[in-house]
């Protein structure tokens, strides 16, 4: 209850209060004329949206997943402003620039150059502020050979790196990013997330909805999930994607035992998921004040939705300031690869710990078989080392003091 | 008061969005020759092609005689490109203006921006590329002698043809996302619309029991202050009255219609 009083008080960057979008659907086109004419109705209402309420405050990003046709589309149209609601409103305080589709509005006759000057216009710059920007949005979409040839020359891949590259230009208060993430080779995939990250670091608003899990972990601090059209659960993202990934296996397995499921996962893109880091004692309580030299646990759990998938695991403890002090991986120990499948958890005992007093947190992390690629990264909550001994640096290193020269002396 | 600030707003948008509509415009203008050898010839080339064909038809074969008093000329192709021009823009405008919404449906659905844009461009771009060919247009009356004071209502007449078509699109564009059916007869809609407006004949030849259905046409008034002001040089103030609340009626109409039926664009494209 308490958080509800809290959020009217604060600043939100979105406020979207009791959103619901229903549609006429019309037999045939005739009857829409008709229902005008007559004003007597001739079309049944399907409601792709119903009471959807939510704030996002500024700096904080939200991530919108649910199976195809929840209504996230529907949602995201809605919060750009190019559809308005049927009842319900949304309050956007800051500039907005949404990426529900790049390239939107390219001309294939002109140049990529010429482009980027209306498709920024069209997301609000001024011919001044694309000037500046133009060498930027050149460079990052990496098509400096081919800028000048008209953009029907272009493959998709190159049409979307460009749009993206405008879109995110616009340096918006508020981004709001539909699924168009997942095309575009890896290499781009990975600057587009580096980007993403970027402007989430820099305290704008994002909003974006995906399929892909690995994604909305990596950016957003707080989930919606959407089942048709309502908000099925809304809080924290690793309680509302655990939620979701285990919703959807429970569809899997129905349809597996031949039982009639109303939805079904297809648009989910496999992937495992280290939902928690945890450091815990011996007798696996969680613990967050470590004693020099005790037997601490690194505990974390993961989640293979979809098909088993074969992997690494590495773990590794740091600084608060990112230093790395000691790593390690089921590879390089020279253990077989992990079979990932549903719920797991999986242990780094360390007999003795021999750290130095100090703050540090432990760092997961889940790669493919070859350990080339990383699926998941997560970080555990920092925990304290009471040092035993008053030493300088991070680790306890073995010694001892001698004077050689002074007991020739003594004797 | 909340119609005032819709029609306020058609004034302010462009302004306020000078560089969308700016890159609207240029994307209109180049993107139609962008591909094409000719460029901009076309643009002369159609009204010289339908004046070839017309003084044939009806200099040559039919033997039409105007007669100078009535008409200022005793040229056909004068007095025809007189008609001819204007004609021409404000058909451009309304055959394109079916698919002013309907061919951006990708663009509407996927970005917030001033959907006013998108008639006002319809409007201005036609003009513009006739408006070459009836600069030369002037420039040949001037070499024949037929400059007149007059000509300074010239601008107004103008504005107000813009105004009326503006209007037109507006109501045709936004229609047309409704009833797609309206895009497959507005070709015939605009040919038997030109032969009922006195561009190849003048008024006086009408039979009198038919002529009350040549005034009845809106672009009768249009066509008859650009034949006056240019050959005549003269100007009724009646027809500029009548033209103008034309012009305003019809402008207040479409932005009402364009108010109510704008929200459900994106939901029907």
């Amino acid at each position: 209850m308490d958080s509800v009083k809290d959020r009217t008080e604060i600043l939100t960057a979105i406020d979207a209060q009791h959103l619901t979008k229903a549609y006429r659907v019309y037999r045939k086109p005739f009857d829409r004329l008709r229902e005008a004419v007559t004003r007597r109705s001739c079309h049944e209402r399907f409601e792709a949206l119903s009471d959807v309420s939510f704030q996002v405050a500024p700096g904080d990003s939200l991530g919108i997943i649910g199976e195809n046709g929840a209504g996230k589309s529907t949602l995201l149209k809605i919060l750009a402003g190019t559809v308005r609601p049927t009842s319900g409103k949304v309050e956007r305080r800051g500039r907005v620039s949404a990426l529900l589709e790049l390239g939107s509005g390219f001309h294939p006759e002109f140049s990529g150059r010429e482009n980027i000057y209306l498709n920024a216009a069209l997301l609000g710059l001024s011919e001044r502020e694309v000037k500046e920007r133009e060498s930027d949005i050149i460079s990052f979409s990496g098509l400096e050979d081919v800028i000048d040839r008209p953009v029907k020359t272009y493959s998709s891949g190159m049409y979307m790196r460009l749009g993206f590259a405008i879109a995110t230009s616009v340096d918006p208060e508020i981004l709001i990013v539909d699924e168009a993430l997942s095309v575009g080779d890896q290499r781009f995939q990975q600057k587009c997330v580096e980007r993403m990250v970027g402007f989430s670091r820099s305290s704008k608003t994002i909003i974006v909805c995906s399929h892909s899990m690995y994604l909305i972990n990596e950016l957003c601090a707080k989930t919606l999930w959407l089942c048709n059209g309502r908000v099925r659960s809304y809080g924290m993202t690793a309680a509302v994607i655990s939620e979701y990934l285990a919703y959807l296996e429970g569809c899997i397995q129905d349809e597996g035992t031949g039982a009639v499921s109303g939805s079904s996962a297809d648009g989910f893109v496999p992937e495992i998921l280290i939902e928690d880091v945890q450091i815990t004692d011996a007798e696996r309580k969680p613990i967050v004040n470590l004693e020099q030299f005790q037997t601490a646990v690194v505990q974390i759990r993961t989640r293979c939705s979809g098909f088993p998938l074969r992997g690494h695991v590495s773990i590794g403890f740091e600084l608060a300031d990112g230093r790395q002090i000691f790593g390690t991986t089921t590879k390089i120990s020279g253990l077989d690869f992990v079979e990932f499948a549903g719920e797991q958890f999986i242990e780094l005992v360390i007999a003795s710990i021999p750290i130095l007093g100090g703050e540090y947190r432990a760092k997961a992390m889940v790669g493919d078989e070859h350990a080339l690629r990383k699926i998941d990264e997560r970080y555990s909550a920092s925990f304290v080392v009471r040092g035993k001994h008053p030493e300088i640096g991070i680790v306890w290193i073995d010694h001892q003091w001698r004077f050689p020269d002074e007991s020739e002396a003594g004797c | 008061m909340n119609l005032f600030r819709q029609i306020k707003r058609w004034i302010e948008v462009p302004f306020r969005f000078r560089t969308l509509f700016q890159g609207f415009l240029n994307n209109e203008i180049r993107g139609r020759f962008a591909g094409s050898v000719g460029g901009f010839v076309w643009s002369l080339l159609t009204p010289l092609a339908n004046l070839f064909i017309y003084i044939f038809v009806f200099s040559a074969v039919l033997d039409i005689r105007l007669k100078p008093m009535e008409t200022g000329t005793d040229s056909f192709a004068v007095f025809f490109l007189a008609g001819m021009l204007p004609w021409l823009a404000f058909s451009e405008a309304l055959s394109t203006s079916t698919d002013l919404f309907l061919g951006r449906a990708n663009l509407i659905t996927k970005v917030a921006f001033p959907l006013e844009l998108l008639p006002l461009t319809g409007v201005i771009v036609p003009f513009f590329l006739n408006g070459l060919g009836f600069l030369m247009y002037l420039g040949y009356l001037v070499f024949e002698g037929y400059a007149h004071y007059c000509w300074v209502w010239l601008p107004v007449v103008i504005g107000l043809h813009m105004i009326f078509t503006l209007g037109l699109i507006i109501f045709i564009s936004s229609l047309s996302v409704f009833l797609r059916d309206i895009k497959h007869f507005i070709g015939v809609v605009i040919s038997l619309w030109f032969f009922l407006t006195p561009i190849i004949y003048t008024v006086n030849m009408v039979p009198e029991k038919y002529r009350w259905l040549i005034t009845l046409n809106p672009m009768y008034p249009f066509i008859e202050l650009y034949h006056q002001v240019l050959l005549l040089g003269s100007l009724s103030w009646s027809l500029l009255g009548y033209s103008s609340a034309l012009s305003a009626v019809l402008f207040i109409g479409g932005v009402v219609f364009f108010e109510r039926s704008k929200y459900a664009f994106a939901d029907v494209l």
